[in-house]
């Protein structure tokens, strides 16, 4: 709890740290929108032929479209992730680690120097957490299948979503020094990868709690977001963009620089 | 400039949605009000008639909004069935008739508007009304979709009550009246379908070797019409194995399968079959 004290108490000191989440959120956001509106006009123009043609007409049909903004949405979300939440960590990991307050802009310029390092690191951890993900998927298929688990198959989603879950925390934690080390000690990929592993291994459950409080609160956002059908059917079908809010609001505003502002500390601050 | 900026966005929001309601909008009020159907049509005994009353108001000024739109007409529809499922029969019957008398130059509405007086009058228990109806649908509307599934869905109805005399007469009905029509179109898809309803009909009645023997005609027939007929064969091989425990039938069966739909998307589960089949072979002392 020390550790997210002090990067709370890090991100007051240095406000500008978060306004890089600011803008992602708002991209977010913007995404999003788009993505509701894209079966009413003026949208539909533009928009309806490419989902129509990739996903089928009836997702341009109410209430079946909400079904499609969940998933588009987690995709418009794991692409903006990679190249521009990166981008927006590193940016925060400078601003925190800048000694001269009013040197915003080379802060920025400090990260966008990085920016082909970072996206780099930052895809590497995509096809990490993408190959775990079909892993976990396959297990827990292959578990429910064999019959073992056949009394509880109801339950396979939700134990393959807390599968996923797990695997994604341990993976972030083993590479979540990656970004701050690329920008405090200038590295590159491989380099920072590993120092990041290394840290991780020097205090594996410090880390994983620093990584996985933080997301716990965010698991059932995510379990939500997984089943629109089931909010559709339900609670009512808006309730779908409200999740994908919630989402927005506590993964780029809350989550994101809590881990972003701990991990640079314990970086700077390995006896922290 | 900062402050403008939320009312300016809000603004560009609701330009981009549009002003009249379009399409997306029409399903959405549709939506809404069918959740408050449903939510009669699960419990008309225990809704308040005035309840009632109020989605069927609801419903009647959709529709008078959104006269171009298919979800309209779906509007009408639900009127009746909500007046069906609330046992006010003859309310039911004056707004199907409304339908049929709006909706004249489209057969497959009236058709269906017909099949519904027709219910009406049987769960009134009007028998001799709810016949005269069916009649007239089959004699009025002879290439209705209602009219082809309708002698089916009297061998249905007749099982469900147990009246097996009345079910046994209705599945020769049936039988003689899709024969006709596959007779009429032969290697048609129209054939193939009304012999499907021969073979659906026997299986209602738990005739599976009726139904096996159908199956295997039908597939005797179509085989060289380029139709496919995967399904035919993987039920064929169901029946035998799970109703008519002939194993060997069902294996020989699914190895036809295998062979002349390599790329069937039956394939995995009659290979499933297949192989618990052997096991259950080496199993046996």
């Amino acid at each position: 709890m020390d550790v997210f004290e002090k990067a709370i108490r890090s991100i007051k000191e240095r406000p500008a740290s978060y306004y890089p989440f600011i803008c992602v959120a708002c991209l977010e956001f913007l995404f999003l929108v788009l993505i509701v509106l894209a079966p009413r006009p003026p949208l539909n123009r533009l928009l309806a032929p490419p989902i129509s043609a990739f996903y089928g007409p009836q997702y341009l049909h109410y209430p079946a479209h909400y079904i499609l903004v969940a998933y588009l949405f987690f995709m418009a979300q794991l692409w903006l992730s990679i190249f521009v939440g990166s981008f927006a960590t590193g940016t925060s990991v400078a601003f925190l680690t800048h000694t001269r307050k009013k040197a915003d802009f080379e802060a920025v310029v400090s990260a966008l120097k990085k920016y082909s390092t970072i996206v780099g690191t930052s895809l590497c951890t995509a096809m990490v957490l993408f190959i775990f993900s079909k892993l976990a998927a396959w297990f827990t298929m292959n578990l429910a299948a064999s019959g073992y688990w056949m009394q509880i198959r109801t339950w396979v989603i939700p134990i393959l979503i807390l599968t996923r879950f797990i695997f994604t925390i341990i993976i972030h934690a083993y590479l979540v020094f990656a970004i701050p080390v690329i920008i405090v000690e200038r590295s590159g990929i491989i380099k920072s990868l590993r120092r990041s592993i290394r840290l991780c291994r020097q205090h594996f459950s410090a880390t994983v709690a620093m990584v996985g409080m933080p997301m716990f609160v965010l698991f059932p956002i995510v379990m939500l977001q997984n089943r629109p059908a089931y909010i559709i059917d339900h609670i009512f079908p808006e309730a779908v963009l409200l999740v994908c809010i919630a989402n927005i609001l506590v993964s780029s505003l809350v989550v994101a620089p809590v881990i972003t502002a701990a991990a640079t500390l314990r970086v700077t601050e390995p006896k922290l | 400039m900062k402050k403008y900026l939320i009312p300016i966005t809000l603004l560009a929001l609701f330009l981009a949605q549009g002003c009249t309601p379009d399409r997306y909008a029409i399903e959405r009020t549709y939506w809404r009000i069918n959740q408050q159907t449903k939510s009669i049509l699960d419990n008309p005994n225990g809704t308040p008639p005035v309840e009632v009353t109020r989605v069927v108001e609801l419903l009647r000024n959709f529709s008078g909004s959104h006269p171009g739109s298919k979800l309209s007409l779906k509007a009408e529809f639900d009127i009746a069935n909500l007046y069906l499922a609330t046992k006010e029969y003859a309310l039911a019957r004056e707004q199907l008739t409304s339908i049929r008398d709006r909706f004249k130059e489209h057969e497959g509405i009236c058709a269906e508007a017909r099949f519904l007086t027709g219910i009406s009058y049987q769960r009134e228990g009007k028998l001799s009304e709810s016949a005269q109806e069916f009649t007239r649908l089959i004699t009025d509307y002879p290439e209705s979709y209602r009219a082809f599934v309708l002698p089916h869905y009297f061998v249905q109805y007749y099982v469900a009550r147990g009246m097996d005399i009345e079910a046994s007469q209705a599945l020769k009905n049936a039988i003689t009246y899709y024969a006709g029509i596959a007779e009429k179109h032969p290697e048609t898809k129209m054939g193939l379908t009304a012999d499907l309803f021969i073979a659906k009909c026997h299986s209602e009645m738990k005739d599976w070797q009726a139904a096996a023997d159908e199956f295997a005609r039908i597939f005797e027939t179509y085989r060289s019409s380029g139709f496919n007929l995967e399904g035919v064969l993987f039920n064929e091989a169901l029946i035998y194995l799970k109703e008519l425990k002939d194993v060997n039938k069902a294996r020989e069966i699914l190895a036809i399968l295998v062979e002349t739909y390599p790329e069937s998307r039956y394939i995995k589960t009659a290979f499933k079959y297949t192989s618990l089949l052997e096991q259950k072979e080496k199993d046996r002392p």
